[in-house]
């Protein structure tokens, strides 16, 4: 049953004390209140992070709420130092290689997900089409990030796919893109986008030309259904790269797709949730 | 990781499992020897690459290279063959349909010019993954990385 938001914001209130008295060599640096997830979100160091579990779940008996323990902000911003080494959390945007940190195939890392509990990311499908399911990012080391759980890439499909990720490693970022990702909705015929494009480093903003529009997928030779975009200019290893609307008012970095194909090609993120049944991490 | 092996050489020259060398115009030759190509390999990809070299210094080439050159890629990059100081990895990002790619080798002003042209794009629109290519030149003389002068260009729809 949903905790009501009311007694999330009571719960927060008393995070800190109870935090205090459960760990007094852990300090808690934020307390946010996720609605979505429906939660408590506490931030802790980078250092702190793997013996933070253990009081959080003690502290989410003793205040009757979900917890969630993240890394704080500041640690954010001093492991991303490229887009080849931007770990704990990863961004959206940001390169990932096929097979092993060394790979030949070069593809990026979209939105995260939420199915449930358990945290993903989304990227091209035809990246994973064929070669190795194991997908991984050099900040990250020889470990893998995660493997492929599940598809779009079909006949009458989309060009998207899931992959799993530490849930640690999951957040509301995009690579160059200051605001956070609030939301998500379907692309709309003649309005800005930006794109930030893994592979070619960097922001480049268009408008969407058709914002429902199929074509044959040049691995699968399968119909594949999206949208378009003129004026992005991309390169080899931009797949996957996150699209959104804004920043910028009314509707600030505002998921819309999933960048695919040389000529502007790309997925309607909306729809690719709805296939998953999924939604973005916030 | 690129498969090493060496699939086309032009000119007639059989395929080997050591770098061959570069052909060279022969007295029943008509009109001038087109430049070599090689048919470059990643997993189930595969490129044809042609090579200018006006240095004279390349005496063979060979289908993938070696680590260094292929670690955290994400345009062009060269690097030594780890103990063959004449050998030389290079390696570049293509997109699916940058198929026919071209090498020119040059020098300018006592360093090694190399500029990778990844070449016209076939189909002129395909999806957006990088491929990561890579060769390995065989070269008369040691030349360190540290001087040669690399860049990549790409051919981007009007």
């Amino acid at each position: 049953m949903a905790t009501p938001q009311s007694s999330l914001r009571s719960a927060a209130a008393k995070a800190w004390d109870v935090w205090s008295q459960l760990a007094t060599n852990i300090e808690l640096q934020a307390v946010g209140v996720d609605v979505a997830g429906n939660r408590l979100r506490l931030r802790v160091a980078a250092a702190d992070l793997p013996s933070a579990a253990a009081v959080a779940a003690e502290a989410a008996r003793q205040l009757s709420v979900s917890i969630e323990v993240r890394l704080a902000e500041d640690g954010s911003e001093e492991a991303c130092t490229s887009r080849d080494n931007c770990t704990s959390p990863m961004k959206a945007g940001i390169r990932i290689r096929q097979g092993s940190q060394y790979s030949t195939a070069l593809c990026t890392m979209n939105f995260h997900i939420r199915i449930g509990s358990n945290e993903q990311f989304l990227t091209a499908g035809h990246c994973g089409y064929s070669g190795s399911n194991d997908w991984y990012h050099i900040g990250y080391g020889a470990n893998k990030v995660g493997s492929e759980l599940a598809t779009l890439y079909q006949q009458n499909g989309q060009d998207a796919m899931r992959v799993e990720m530490p849930d640690a490693q999951a957040a509301d970022d995009i690579y160059s893109i200051t605001s956070n990702i609030v939301g998500w909705r379907d692309p709309v015929q003649g309005e800005a986008i930006c794109a930030s494009l893994g592979n070619s480093n960097s922001i480049d903003c268009g408008t969407v030309s058709e914002d429902f529009h199929s074509w044959i997928g040049d691995s699968c030779g399968c119909t594949i259904w999206g949208a378009n975009h003129d004026n992005i200019s991309t390169i080899g290893g931009d797949s996957g790269s996150p699209i959104s609307v804004g920043p910028g008012a009314p509707y600030p970095a505002t998921g819309v797709g999933i960048h695919n194909r040389s000529n502007g090609d790309f997925a309607r993120l909306d729809d690719v949730l709805d296939a998953f049944g999924a939604e973005l991490v916030l | 990781m690129p498969r090493l092996a060496i699939i086309l050489i032009s000119a007639g020259i059989a395929a080997g499992c050591s770098a061959p060398p570069l052909p060279s115009p022969s007295a029943t030759s008509v009109g001038p020897v087109p430049p070599p190509q090689l048919i470059v390999h990643s997993g189930e990809r595969t490129s044809t690459l042609t090579i200018h070299d006006e240095t004279g210094l390349v005496t063979g080439y060979a289908d993938g290279a070696p680590i260094q050159a292929v670690r955290g890629i994400t345009d062009v990059a060269v690097a030594n063959v780890p103990e063959r100081p004449d050998g030389l990895g290079v390696a570049w990002v293509a997109l699916p349909c940058e198929a026919n790619p071209t090498l020119m080798i040059s020098n300018e002003r006592g360093r090694l010019r190399m500029m990778l042209d990844r070449g016209p794009r076939v189909p002129l629109d395909c999806e957006s993954m990088g491929v990561v290519y890579g060769i390995t030149l065989e070269l008369s003389r040691p030349v360190a990385a540290q001087l040669v002068d690399i860049e990549a260009q790409s051919r981007n729809p009007g």
